[in-house]
């Protein structure tokens, strides 16, 4: 009967350690944590927002197999540290996607940058050979003054692209660009009158 | 016997114990798995659906329903197995899965509504524009006026530059700045415009007279300014019209020498100029100023509208040179060549001139009234 007993106690301390053998993978959660911030940090929730979101999703999925651990009587936390390393890969893909995406955007931007200068430096040539003087110089202002207008624009979109906000430097490109093409097409009108009339 | 008898005893009582174990175990309360992962699903959707921007409290009391949930699971889980109650637990994702699809419900219905008015108020703002480019483009406005009308055309592009990539939030920003622009600078040209329309009632009478004067087979000019028209009537209907360019301030009276502005008024040709005569090709003076000129002129003077010491100006022609699209003259009216011989062969000296802000109503002219 007392060896009995003792075979009972054995049996319950062996479920009690057994119970107590698996640990929380806190040291793989605290890295994971920091790669989802590391990916927010570069960007990921404007750039690539839907991978992002897949990504937080994917840590919330793990955060709940380790609540589900926690409550098992033996735990075993190996599929969990399985799932981090899966949610580290991913976060990394993440950062890596969010700085390609920004790249691009910075390519794209610099482009229109080079496009708008470019179309800013033709306008200020049209309104050097518009007429002068009289003919024409004072209503000119008011181009000119349309032409500071996207060169304001166009300065404001340095000043964003400084600041990392680079998709509303991106729509001011994109819209500098439009006006100056605008305006472009506008002198080239003005001094083409000009000219068939002074042929004449 | 006996021992036998005691091990039987013990096996049945370790099996009983054991099977009462295992019921105890099968009927002890399972954490629930499935739904908690529904949970996190309908919150993923709602995100989504962009819940976090357009249902942004609906959404968060979700979120807190299953930060709750979690916190419920992990006190159960400090409790022994057989001693667990999900109860609470179940009432929290209950809520999770509740508010996230009512966030999700919000946040699409906002998001259609607040996508549709976004597409009202631009196409409402081009419409603005076109308004701007038909009516007010041409008049001479205050620098400030264009300049907040070009800025307005830029942040409206950006505006629908960030709608089409699916940022509503930026849009709608560049949107509301692009609205205050444009409405600004229209209001402001319509009031410049309304103001200057003032006088119209007059300048109908001065046209009908012209037209009246020419009943009897004479010439004579009228210069709609608003119109850029410069048209010549044979007893009493248009015999020609020709397109004019005008003073770079040309909206509004003359007041002074140097001011740009055309002058407004009844006046006659005094000379015809051609060959080395005149820098113009060819040109049609006119009798600015005449008495009703200087005598508001000496008005302004005296109510010190405009400086002691300001000239009254002269030398207004009729003259060619124009067909520049803009108005680029001291206050002169520009033809284009050709349509400068057709005039100068058309009048001749005395030939009446008269020049007006404009025979159309403001309302025809913007097709509204100015006070609606």
């Amino acid at each position: 009967m007392r060896t009995k007993f003792l075979t009972l106690i054995a049996a319950l301390s062996v479920a009690v350690l057994l119970s107590s053998c698996g640990k929380v993978p806190q040291a793989e959660i605290d890295a994971a944590n920091a790669a989802i911030e590391a990916a927010k940090t570069a960007g990921a929730d404007v750039y690539v927002t839907a991978d992002f979101t897949a990504l937080q999703d994917s840590m919330s999925a793990v955060t709940q197999s380790v609540e589900a651990q926690n409550g098992k009587l033996i735990k075993n936390y190996s599929k969990v540290t399985e799932q981090l390393a899966v949610v580290n890969q991913l976060a990394a893909e993440v950062t890596t996607k969010t700085e390609a995406r920004k790249e691009e955007v910075k390519l794209e931007v610099a482009a229109l940058q080079t496009e708008v200068a470019n179309l800013l430096a033709q306008n200020n040539e049209l309104v050097a050979q518009a007429p002068k003087g009289k003919e024409g110089a004072a209503a000119l202002e008011a181009i000119k003054g349309d032409i500071g207008v996207v060169e304001a624009s166009i300065a404001d979109v340095t000043t964003q692209v400084a600041a990392d906000q680079l998709l509303p430097a991106l729509d001011k490109a994109k819209a500098a660009k439009e006006k100056a093409v605008a305006l472009n097409a506008e002198l080239t009108e003005v001094i083409a009158k000009y000219s068939s009339n002074r042929k004449k | 016997m006996k021992v036998r008898r005691r091990t039987i005893a013990g096996v049945g009582i370790i099996v009983l114990a054991t099977a009462g174990l295992a019921v105890w175990i099968y009927k002890a309360p399972k954490p629930p798995l499935n739904e908690m992962k529904m949970a996190l699903e309908s919150l993923s959707e709602a995100k989504k659906a962009e819940a976090q921007t357009y249902a942004a409290s609906t959404y968060k009391q979700a979120e807190q329903a299953y930060d709750s949930a979690m916190v419920c699971w992990a006190e159960e889980n400090k409790h022994f197995f057989l001693f667990r109650n999900y109860t609470d637990l179940n009432k929290w994702i209950a809520v999770t899965i509740e508010k996230a699809a009512e966030a999700e419900g919000l946040s699409g219905k906002r998001l259609k509504s607040a996508g549709s008015k976004l597409r009202e108020g631009i196409a409402l703002l081009e419409r603005k524009i076109d308004t701007y480019k038909r009516y007010y483009k041409h008049l001479p406005l205050p620098s400030n006026v264009s300049k907040a009308h070009h800025k307005g055309v830029i942040k409206l592009s950006e505006a629908k530059f960030a709608w089409e990539n699916k940022r509503l939030g930026e849009a709608e920003k560049s949107y509301q700045q692009a609205k205050e622009l444009i409405n600004s600078s229209n209001s402001k040209a319509e009031n410049l415009l309304g103001a200057w329309f003032s006088e119209h009632s007059a300048w109908q009478k001065q046209a009908q007279a012209a037209i009246q004067q020419s009943a009897n087979g004479k010439k004579v000019i009228v210069v709609d300014k608003l119109a850029h028209t410069c048209t010549v009537y044979q007893n009493k209907k248009a015999i020609r019209t020709f397109n004019a360019e005008l003073g770079v301030n040309w909206m509004g009276d003359k007041k002074k020498k140097g001011d740009k502005a055309t002058p407004e008024g009844n006046y006659q040709i005094t000379q015809k100029k051609s060959g080395a005569s005149t820098k113009f090709y060819k040109a049609l003076l006119i009798n600015y100023p005449n008495a009703d000129d200087r005598k508001r002129f000496q008005q302004n003077k005296k109510s010190g509208l405009i400086p002691a010491k300001a000239d009254i100006g002269n030398l207004i022609e009729i003259h060619g040179l124009g067909g520049k699209g803009l108005d680029w003259t001291d206050g002169c009216v520009a033809l284009k060549n050709d349509d400068m011989d057709a005039l100068y062969k058309l009048v001749a000296v005395g030939t009446p001139v008269v020049i007006i802000g404009s025979i159309r109503p403001l309302n025809e002219v913007t097709g509204k009234s100015i006070s609606e």
